[in-house]
């Protein structure tokens, strides 16, 4: 949601989608998805809207509460 | 987020197993490999899960709903594992101790010490997930 303080991966992407998609040139992605060792459930959901982002160019039904459940476990687990 | 014993078939519970399970079927590659698996199952678990949305209207489409992850998904594996490893850290929690540890907290920036629930091993735990169900 546009003006959340998102403090995961996933969130970021849903605010500012631009970093995936103005990669996008003449329908070819052109760069390099980097996680972290042992991906946990924010590199999941962040790859999983990636690739939505890159195939479909916006992000999917429902992708809100994917956002909103990732923040609240990965959060927590902290 | 609050285990429940009666659901413990949580997405993110099925996620923190898809590790334990991917280094216990591939042993003998690396860990790279072992990570890209990780990540290729999870991905797939999400894009499952954001399907099984759909199935879904008001207030059962969420992903608290234990019905996005029912016996028969293709995460049974995974749930296997969590029954298992939550049995064994059940019995491993007789000979831990229970202690409560202060922990500095920043509150309307005030610095303030707050008790918390704290679990001490005094020896390594059988469970894998030690570490989730302590949560």
């Amino acid at each position: 949601m546009a003006g959340s303080n998102y403090r995961i991966t996933v969130g970021i992407l849903t605010v500012c989608p631009n970093f995936i998609l103005d990669s996008i040139t003449l329908d070819t992605f052109q760069g390099e998805l980097v996680v972290h060792h042992s991906p946990d459930f924010d590199c999941f959901a962040s790859i999983y809207l990636t690739k939505q982002l890159i195939e479909n160019g916006e992000l999917p039904e429902y992708y809100q509460l994917l956002v909103d459940y990732t923040e609240n476990v990965d959060t927590e687990a902290e | 987020m609050r285990l429940n014993d009666d659901y413990i078939y949580t997405p993110f519970a099925i996620a923190s197993a898809i590790e334990p399970l991917v280094e216990g079927k591939m042993k003998e590659f690396d860990y790279i490999l072992q990570n890209l698996r990780v990540l290729e199952c999870g991905v797939q678990l999400v894009e499952y899960l954001m399907t099984g949305l759909s199935d879904f209207a008001g207030k059962d489409r969420s992903f608290y709903n234990p019905q996005i992850l029912s016996p028969g998904s293709p995460f049974d594996e995974e749930a296997v594992l969590l029954k298992d490893d939550y049995d064994k850290y059940k019995e491993d929690l007789k000979l831990c101790q229970k202690v409560g540890i202060q922990l500095p907290e920043v509150v309307n920036n005030r610095k303030h010490n707050r008790e918390v629930d704290g679990l001490i091993w005094h020896k390594i735990p059988s469970c894998l997930l030690h570490q989730y169900w302590a949560r």
